[in-house]
């Protein structure tokens, strides 16, 4: 019987749970990393808005809070992060693109500022705006 | 400062404070949070300040970072700056950074009153 191959382990391209100095540790909390998030998924053209998630429910109640968390929900590990986004979609593009673009900006702004490695981004359209929908909060 | 005797934390906790004030990498201290170190008649906010059974220095900081900024980076770059600090007090100890939020730019801490 072939041996099975162990997964390779990918390591973080940057130190995060132990400084340079080999001293002290810098953790990034879930709520940065649902901001890194949003505001990487909301660059790319075809998302009008992201919707829902627990920063969404919040700013129903507290309307002056920053949108930035919005439609994302986070799990994050001391290496790794899972992302779960719920967007709203521009009429007449390209649906599976436009996600697969923000999946792709969402690892790479997440990779950047925070190092953490990102296990999934899982993405939910959950409706279409069309141009002429006038939205009056 | 306490002069003639072993620093208090509240001392080094002021210490680190105006060290995360001086450090243009991050927005500054996150004063919302639970991280907090009491002394006589001040308490100085998003940090924790304690001594280990060791006797050395335990510092938490729960820092609001600066969006678009390589937050592992500025993490240890902070922890380097805090940990010169604790050199220059005498002091050796651990430093977690623990960036709890975002912001846009540098947070201007108001003067306290006398």
């Amino acid at each position: 019987m072939a041996e099975e191959k162990a997964a390779p382990v990918k390591e973080a391209p940057v130190a995060k749970a132990v400084g340079a100095a080999g001293r002290g540790t810098t953790v990034i909390g879930d709520n940065v990393v649902s901001k890194v998030a949003g505001a990487a998924a909301r660059e790319i053209q075809g998302v009008v808005e992201l919707v829902g998630g627990v920063a969404g429910t919040l700013r129903k109640y507290a309307p002056g809070l920053s949108d930035r968390g919005v439609g994302t929900d986070v799990e994050v590990g001391r290496k790794e992060t899972i992302i779960e986004l719920s967007m709203v979609a521009a009429y007449g593009v390209n649906i599976p693109q436009v996600a697969e673009a923000v999946r792709a900006n969402v690892i790479e702004q997440i990779e950047f500022a925070t190092g953490l490695d990102v296990k999934e981004v899982n993405i939910e359209v959950t409706d279409i705006a069309f141009p002429q929908e006038s939205r009056v909060e | 400062m306490t002069v003639g005797g072993p620093i208090s934390l509240l001392d080094i906790a002021r210490a680190i404070e105006a060290v995360v004030d001086r450090d243009d990498g991050v927005a500054g201290l996150d004063r919302s949070g639970r991280a907090v170190t009491v002394g006589p008649g001040k308490t100085v906010k998003g940090v924790r300040v304690e001594r280990t059974a060791d006797g050395e220095v335990f510092a938490r900081l729960e820092v609001i970072g600066l969006a678009g900024t390589i937050l592992t980076e500025a993490g240890d770059r902070l922890r380097e700056s805090v940990e010169a600090e604790f050199a220059r007090l005498g002091l050796t100890g651990t430093v977690m950074a623990f960036f709890t939020d975002l912001a846009d730019a540098k947070l201007s801490r108001k003067p306290e009153v006398a």
